[in-house]
C-alpha cells in the first residue's frame, strides 16, 4: 500500500469517527447540558430568593421535570445509539438525591450558604463518578463544578446561591449550546 | 509492526469500524442510524455487518423500542483491537514515506 492510499484510509476514519460523534452528541448530550443547566439555574435562583421550606419544593419540581425531559431526549437519543447501564445511571442519581437527603437530615439545621454548599458538591460528585466511568466531559465538568462552588462560598458566602445560578448553571447551559453548535 | 486488516481494509467496512469504533465500550449504533450516517442502503449496509459479524468484530443485537424492533451493532473488544491494529498499520506506512 502506498503513502497516499493509507493517508486516505485515515483520513476517511476521522471524517466517520467525527461524524458519529457528531450525530449522536446533536441528538442527545447537548440538550441534556441545556436542560440541567436550566435546572441549576431556576434551582439556585430560588434557593436564594425563596429560601427554607419553599426552595426544597422548587427543587423538587425542577428536578422531577429534569428527568422526564432528559428521558424524553434519552429516548429520543435510542433510536439512533444505545447506551448500556443507562437504567443504572438513571438509579446512581436517585439514589444520590436520597443519599444527599439523609445526610441533611443526619447533619441536622446547617446555614443557608453551607446548605447549598453541601448540595452542590455532593451533586457534583455525581457528574464525577458518572464521567470516571462514561465521559471525561462529565468528570471536568464536575470537578469545574466543585471548585466554582467552593470558590463562591470562599468569595460571597451570602450570594453563594446567585454565584452557582449563573456561573453553573449559566456554565451548563453554555457548554450544552456549545455542543449543539460545535457538533452540528 | 503491525498488519493491515483485509476485513477492516474495504473502504465500506473500515467506515463502519471507524464509525463503531468512536462510539463508548458501553454504546451500541441503531442500524439505520448507521446507514443514514454512511449514506448506504440496506442491503449493502447488511451485507458488510455480515461479514464483520463472521469476524467476531462486532456484535449484533435486537431489541424493541416504543414497541418498534430495533437493530443494535457494537464493535467487539476483538473488533475494537483488529482496527486499532489495522490504524497502527496505516500510520505506520505513513510514517515510512516521512
Amino acid at each position: 500500500m502506498e503513502a497516499d492510499e493509507a493517508q486516505l484510509a485515515l483520513d476517511q476514519i476521522r471524517a466517520a469517527a467525527e461524524q458519529t460523534r457528531r450525530a449522536v452528541a446533536r441528538s442527545g448530550t447537548g440538550w441534556i447540558f441545556v436542560i440541567w443547566g436550566c435546572v441549576w439555574f431556576a434551582g439556585y435562583l430560588g434557593s436564594q430568593l425563596l429560601g427554607g421550606a419553599r426552595s426544597g419544593v422548587a427543587w423538587l419540581v425542577l428536578d422531577i421535570l429534569g428527568g422526564v425531559a432528559t428521558a424524553i431526549v434519552g429516548m429520543r437519543t435510542r433510536r439512533r445509539v444505545r447506551v448500556a447501564y443507562g437504567w443504572r445511571m438513571a438509579g446512581v442519581w436517585l439514589a444520590l438525591m436520597a443519599y444527599v437527603g439523609l445526610l441533611v437530615w443526619i447533619a441536622g439545621p446547617m446555614a443557608a450558604d453551607r446548605l447549598v454548599l453541601f448540595i452542590t458538591v455532593a451533586i457534583s460528585f455525581g457528574y464525577v463518578f458518572i464521567g470516571l466511568w462514561l465521559s471525561p466531559v462529565l468528570l471536568w465538568t464536575g470537578v469545574g463544578l466543585t471548585a466554582l462552588a467552593i470558590l463562591g462560598w470562599l468569595l460571597m458566602p451570602a450570594y453563594l446561591g446567585y454565584w452557582i445560578a449563573f456561573l453553573g448553571g449559566g456554565g451548563l447551559i453554555g457548554l450544552g449550546i456549545y455542543i449543539l453548535r460545535a457538533w452540528k | 509492526m503491525a498488519d493491515l486488516d483485509p476485513v477492516i481494509h474495504q473502504p465500506v467496512r473500515l467506515r463502519i469500524m471507524a464509525s463503531l469504533a468512536s462510539l463508548h465500550e458501553t454504546e451500541a449504533a441503531e442500524f439505520t442510524f448507521l446507514r443514514d450516517l454512511l449514506g448506504l442502503t440496506d442491503g449493502n449496509l447488511g451485507a458488510h455487518v455480515r461479514k464483520l459479524e463472521e469476524e467476531g468484530y462486532i456484535s449484533i443485537e435486537k431489541a424493541f423500542v416504543q414497541r418498534k424492533p430495533r437493530t443494535y451493532i457494537a464493535l467487539s473488544g476483538k473488533g475494537r483491537k483488529a482496527f486499532k491494529g489495522h490504524v497502527a498499520a496505516l500510520q505506520t506506512i505513513l510514517k515510512g514515506r516521512q
